[in-house]
């Protein structure tokens, strides 16, 4: 991949970016041109304009922007540490492990406790894998790999059984949850601060881990901090992972397929590839909250419906290129 | 010159796996200047040595020092400015370009973000185009053949410049012409004054036969090192091999043949 296409990519994914933003914002049930948007966002206008956007509008394409972004980072880091170009942020069972706990809550009515009970269902299912791999003796990232796919896939039979024993009123929000939900979800500069310091850890690994591309004893070998640099990135990609689940539900699609698009698109440097896939997969989900909320409205869709719609024709017509 | 110059030195090592070891008692002493050459049959323990030598593997028992320094004691970037490996399997998921590919020989002497040092481009490209790499440069890395990924594999352990090479099987997939010219880079490499060649190899073929010195890992876990000339005789290379030898001389040179 050329350096000159490579910047080219990055430097357009800035203003794509706030061009969804902006996209975005515009989705609701009030209708806001965007000069108008524009003028609450600097604090001139109506009132209610301002309100809307800064009380309700706003803080929604945050959450969704930071979701899409933490998911497309945690995938690309997961991707290259376990050396498998099917992993995603699932992959570690640790939001199989947060899922259990969110909808845990939900079905026994105790709709206020989700963030907590899903804090504590991701440390139990990391503390599992940790356990487990500590116990084998070591790392191995197929090892791990297999520990996390296994905890997952037990923490879908949890789901599923919650989903069978659950009260009829809590069902839908369990399964709008499921498939990826941004209807309550509120982030602000807290979030957007998280995400960019997230970015900034990605691009000081991005050499390291362009290493690792070669393989642990390569690696080593050319001066890499081989162990080092692949606990702090499991650890980042964890703790996105579950930032992500938080703030919108276990939105499928994004994680695995934003970081193969921008790997096409402008080359696997990770010191471009962690901020391009973060700013693609932020855009992303932006965009299709956006739709997620017009396309049938006044009714509502799943966003992960949207990310997998839009998502997979445009995926399948990048593979079938050149 | 710094020829006689000992850049590694290993003082009774064993090494193996989970407690079981495959060599003990290994001492070695690479000097600057010389190039070697280590025969053994296969699993006799030859690539779990030269990871112990490299550092990527703990040994069993014993000492290594890189340039009279204790390989504990080296932080990992220094220690690849001084050594460099070639692994033997490919264990990676690399996309990308030749010229990206071989890049990453660089990584020891790049900054914290991975920028170029100033002289990057110019070994990048000299290595390129000793490996008859250039026309390949821009094409992905996946699309190379067996033969071509090896070539690569080297350009990029040589434009780490580093003076100690350790290198596991370096032949396989290569053409004899890409054989000759790495026997002969290789012994360049030596014969400059300041660095050294540290070879594995599993096949008694003409390329261990242009060693000056000679390191043989025996199946019973013996190890023994010295000069070609003091190594190379029929009992020792029946007890390693497991094959009975006839010796000639050919234009000058000693060959030796397996009888069959």
């Amino acid at each position: 991949m050329q350096l000159q296409r490579t910047w080219l990519v990055t430097g357009s994914l800035m203003p794509l970016a706030i061009v969804a933003l902006f996209i975005g914002l515009k989705a609701g049930s009030v209708p806001l041109s965007f000069a108008a948007l524009a003028d609450a966002l600097v604090g001139r206008g109506p009132a209610l304009a301002q309100d809307i956007l800064w009380q309700l509008r706003l803080p929604r394409v945050i959450a969704a922007f930071c979701c899409g972004a933490l998911l497309a980072g945690a995938g690309t880091l997961l991707q290259v540490l376990l050396r498998n170009p099917l992993a995603d942020p699932y992959v570690l069972g640790v939001s199989g492990g947060a899922a259990v706990g969110t909808l845990g809550a939900m079905a026994i009515g105790l709709a206020a406790w989700t963030v907590p009970a899903a804090l504590a269902g991701a440390a139990a299912a990391i503390a599992l894998l940790a356990a487990v791999n500590a116990a084998a003796g070591g790392w191995s990232a197929q090892r791990v790999l297999l520990t996390g796919v296994v905890i997952a896939t037990g923490c879908g039979a949890l789901v599923s059984l919650l989903l069978a024993l659950a009260p009829e009123a809590a069902l839908r929000g369990m399964l709008f949850w499921l498939l990826g939900d941004l209807q309550h979800a509120r982030a602000g500069g807290l979030a957007l601060a998280a995400v960019g310091v997230f970015g900034l850890c990605g691009v000081l690994l991005g050499a390291s881990l362009n290493a690792l591309a070669l393989g642990a004893v390569k690696a080593g070998s050319l001066g890499a901090e081989v162990g080092r640099v692949q606990g702090a990135a499991i650890a980042l990609a964890a703790l996105a992972t579950v930032g992500a689940v938080l703030l919108g539900g276990t939105l499928g699609f994004v994680g695995l397929i934003v970081p193969h698009v921008m790997r096409r698109l402008a080359g696997s440097d990770h010191r471009f590839l962690m901020p391009n896939a973060m700013l693609a997969g932020g855009a992303f989900v932006v965009l299709a909250d956006a739709a997620a909320r017009t396309v049938i409205a006044p009714q509502l869709l799943p966003v992960g419906v949207l990310t997998a719609l839009i998502g997979v024709p445009f995926t399948l017509w990048l593979l079938a290129r050149r | 010159m710094s020829a006689g110059l000992v850049l590694l030195a290993a003082h009774d090592l064993a090494v193996g796996h989970r407690g079981r070891s495959l060599l003990q008692a290994v001492t070695l002493s690479i000097q600057a200047g010389q190039c070697w050459f280590m025969l053994g049959p296969n699993g006799a323990g030859k690539s779990t040595l030269l990871a112990a030598l490299a550092g990527t593997t703990a040994a069993l028992s014993g000492r290594v020092e890189v340039d009279g320094r204790a390989l504990e004691d080296w932080r990992r970037g220094a220690l690849a400015r001084r050594l460099a490996l070639l692994p033997q399997a490919e264990d990676g998921l690399f996309e990308g370009s030749v010229e990206a590919f071989v890049a990453l020989g660089r990584f020891p002497w790049r900054g914290r973000f991975g920028l170029p040092a100033l002289d990057d481009a110019a070994i990048i490209a000299s290595e390129l185009a000793a490996f008859e790499l250039g026309a390949l440069a821009g094409r992905p890395f996946e699309q190379l053949s067996g033969g071509e990924r090896q070539r690569a594999r080297l350009a990029q352990l040589f434009v780490q410049r580093a003076p100690l090479l350790l290198l596991d099987e370096p032949f396989t997939h290569l053409d004899l012409r890409h054989q000759v010219a790495l026997v002969a880079r290789l012994r360049e490499h030596c014969a400059l004054g300041a660095g050294a060649v540290f070879a594995v190899v599993h096949e008694f073929g003409w390329t261990v036969q242009t060693a000056d010195q000679l390191a043989f890992a025996y199946p019973d876990g013996r190890f023994e090192t010295g000069p070609a000339q003091t190594l190379l005789d029929a009992s020792r290379l029946g007890a390693l091999l497991g094959c009975q030898f006839t010796q000639a001389s050919v234009g000058g040179r000693q060959v030796w043949l397996p009888q069959t």
